[in-house]
């Protein structure tokens, strides 16, 4: 297991470097550069300033070099925790993720969270149901949730929540919370406003989930172990429970592993719409103005979770199923 | 004792001597392509350690009849009737045909009574429990023993299967053993609670040749060790005459022939029996393998008359009324018009 573990992170060096190559490529590739826009700006504005930054930022990033000796530049920064400068927000690229990073995590994983508990016990019950009045429901829901446009979605429930429970929406904090210190108020007041969130952006993804888990179990439940365990005497609940799920339920772990990144990819939209303070919009943000050191460390850390995700799905998948071999 | 005292006499021991006794067992499906008759008017009786062979072609029945012994049929689209009268340990005598199938009647027979084992050992065992996990579950749901000792019965169990280093295998999950280890494996479950009767389901059809012998060698062996009955299905009439006492020749989904097994081999009556008989290969035998003329037909199709008319030679004008199951007067049933004026009773 742990050597399996140690070759899978040292096989992902080259492909984090072919990651790197392409999204500096393709960063770079729009005609015109943020740079020159923003001098421009800054001396028409008559700052004085100007050749003076610009000069810094030369000289940092050797922006006169050839392009393959500037993506060196990057790249053996990068490795060390120097992430490089946004040009739009004139900050560090490292503190700006950084600020954002957190929310994000937290809006991904109170979104797969949801999605499981879900979509879990609504597949069973579809499976378990099947062709009954509970499983075409579901199924006209799922449908639902999976043809609802997220945007639609978001203001939905920006209006449920404001007119129904008078709630402030938009943003993840209330502003007399946004500048002051965590205390249960401010988590309760954060809750109140990640739900709406956590619904649009994992709405999609639970029907999924959802009609992943009916199929699987309705598969594992024809199955032959299946009849055994009937035969042997089990009560339906531990047959269903103990022997279908778990064999039912392996997919869906595979499926965990790319779950979470697509949610902090997925989340533009959303987060745009709701005003969040999350990696999303600023992600959005930079591609638009070609703030090219932010937009290729949000590619280089989305891709890093995606490649964590997998492994840690792979690992869970062989501890989970004796037949799988980590090799 | 007079002669009607002495023919009720062994009609008390008969019925003492009945584990298992269906009767007029009809099971249907309603499917989108119509209503398929999967069973229609089986009788059979299982005696106290004796093996029932139960023989017919693939899809004539025998499996469903098997699962409807244990309430284990699909529970959509699924009708059933007629009677499965068990005698439990417990000495009452309980129609399983009319027990709610998940409730807890249901499941004290199930595994525990009356075991089953199935035709696909590859796929028996669940894959993500080990061989001994699934054992030691039979054991807690039927037998008191935990602990150690339930580990030592375990052992034993497989022991009792002939499986080599049972105290390794039981670690062992399903998809590191062969098809005929795993079929052991199903033996070993279905004896933890001693039950008084087994179902065996083709148990050696998806096993080659020299495993297939290891086993049935294996249940006979068992079937003498500890006296329970066995309801052995089988398409091979090879194997009948290997295993057992009695035989029931099925025929889309009724019994054709009843018969103990010399006087089957001896005296095959039914036309599809003798079919059946003259399809089989013989050791020195010169003359062709002649196999019964057409196949088996479409379970949808409503049929008047015998079942087996538009296969059958000898089919006659009468063979358009359904014959009844003909006793005859040695002690053979057999469901066909030709046999009627031999004496004997029908029903
Ligand atoms: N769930 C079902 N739905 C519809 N037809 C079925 C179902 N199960 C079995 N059958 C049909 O019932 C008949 C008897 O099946 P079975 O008892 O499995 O035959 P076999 O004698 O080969 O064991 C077959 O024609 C089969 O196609
Ligand atoms: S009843 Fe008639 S058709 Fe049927 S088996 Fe006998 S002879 Fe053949
Ligand atoms: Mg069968």
């Amino acid at each position: 297991m742990l050597s399996f573990i140690f070759r899978r992170v040292v096989q992902m060096a080259p492909l984090l470097f072919l990651i790197s190559v392409v999204s500096f490529v393709l960063i770079n590739l729009p005609p015109g550069d943020y740079l020159t826009i923003k001098i421009a700006e800054l001396e028409a504005r008559g700052d004085s300033g100007a050749q003076f930054i610009l000069g810094q930022y030369r000289e940092r990033f050797g922006l006169d070099l050839p392009i393959w000796q500037q993506y060196w530049i990057w790249i053996s920064h990068f490795v060390t925790g120097d992430f490089g400068r946004s040009f739009e927000y004139e900050r560090e690229v490292g503190t700006l993720i950084w600020e954002r990073m957190g929310f994000s995590v937290l809006l991904s994983l109170s979104t797969m969270l949801f999605a499981w508990l879900v979509a879990i016990p609504a597949g069973i019950f579809a499976a378990t149901h099947q062709y009954r009045l509970g499983d075409n429901l579901l199924s006209f829901v799922a449908f639902l949730g999976l043809a609802l446009p997220n945007f639609l979605l978001a203001l939905l429930l920006m209006y449920l929540s404001v007119v129904v429970f008078g709630w402030s929406v938009g943003g993840l904090f209330s502003p007399e919370y946004l500048d002051a210190a965590w205390s249960p108020a401010k988590f309760v007041d954060l809750l109140k406003h990640l739900w709406v969130p956590v619904v649009v952006i994992g709405t999609a993804g639970t029907a999924g989930l959802m009609r992943l888990m009916r199929g699987n179990l309705l598969d594992v439940l024809r199955q032959q172990y299946v009849t055994t365990a009937r035969a042997k005497g089990l009560p339906e609940g531990k047959v269903v429970y103990k022997h279908a799920l778990r064999v039912a339920i392996n997919p869906l772990i595979s499926v965990a592993g790319t779950m979470f990144p697509a949610i902090i990819a997925g989340e533009v939209i959303t987060s745009v719409v709701l005003n969040l303070p999350t990696i999303g919009p600023l992600f959005l943000r930079a591609l638009q103005v070609q703030d090219m050191y932010l937009a290729g460390a949000i590619l280089m850390f989305m891709s890093l979770f995606l490649m964590l995700g997998n492994l840690l799905a792979d690992i869970g998948l062989a501890l989970a199923d004796p037949r799988i071999k980590l090799s | 004792m007079g002669t009607m005292e002495m023919v009720a006499a062994a009609d008390g021991r008969e019925q003492d001597d009945i584990l298992l006794h269906i009767e007029n067992l009809k099971v249907g499906f309603q499917t989108t392509s119509g209503f398929v008759r999967a069973v229609d008017g089986v009788d059979l009786k299982v005696r106290r350690g004796r093996t029932l062979a139960v023989v017919g072609e693939s899809g004539c029945g025998k499996s469903i009849t098997a699962r409807s012994v244990l309430g284990l049929l699909p529970e959509q689209n699924t009708v059933m009737s007629g009677s499965i009268a068990f005698k439990s340990r417990t000495g009452e005598v309980l129609d399983i045909a009319s027990l709610p199938r998940r409730g807890k009647r249901m499941r004290s027979i199930r595994g525990a009574e009356i075991a089953m084992i199935f035709q696909e050992p590859m796929t028996s065992l669940t894959p993500v429990f080990t061989v001994g996990d699934q054992i030691l579950e039979a054991l807690r749901l039927h037998t008191p023993v935990r602990g150690a000792q339930a580990l030592a019965r375990a052992i034993e169990l497989l022991e009792m299967v002939g499986i080599p280093e049972p105290e390794s295998r039981l670690k062992a999950y399903p998809h590191q053993m062969s098809g005929g280890m795993r079929q052991r494996v199903m033996i070993a479950m279905a004896l933890a609670s001693n039950p008084s009767l087994l179902l065996a389901d083709e148990p050696t059809t998806a096993l080659d040749v020299t495993v297939q012998a290891q086993i049935l060698d294996l249940m006979r062996g068992l079937q003498d060790e500890l006296g329970m009955s066995v309801v052995f299905i089988t398409h091979d009439l090879g194997v009948v005459a290997e295993m057992a006492h009695e035989v029931a020749v099925i025929y889309l989904g009724q019994v054709v022939e009843y018969a103990s097994v010399d006087d089957l081999f001896e005296r095959p009556t039914h036309p599809y029996t003798r079919g059946l008989l003259n399809s089989l290969p013989r050791i020195g035998a010169t003359e062709r393998l002649v196999p019964i003329a057409g196949s088996v037909p479409d379970p949808r199709e409503h049929r008047v008359g015998c079942r087996f008319a538009d296969r059958c030679a000898s089919r006659m004008a009468k063979c358009d009324t359904p014959p009844p199951l003909i006793k005859l007067p040695h002690g053979q049933d057999v469901r066909c018009w030709l046999h009627e004026n031999e004496g004997g009773t029908q029903s």
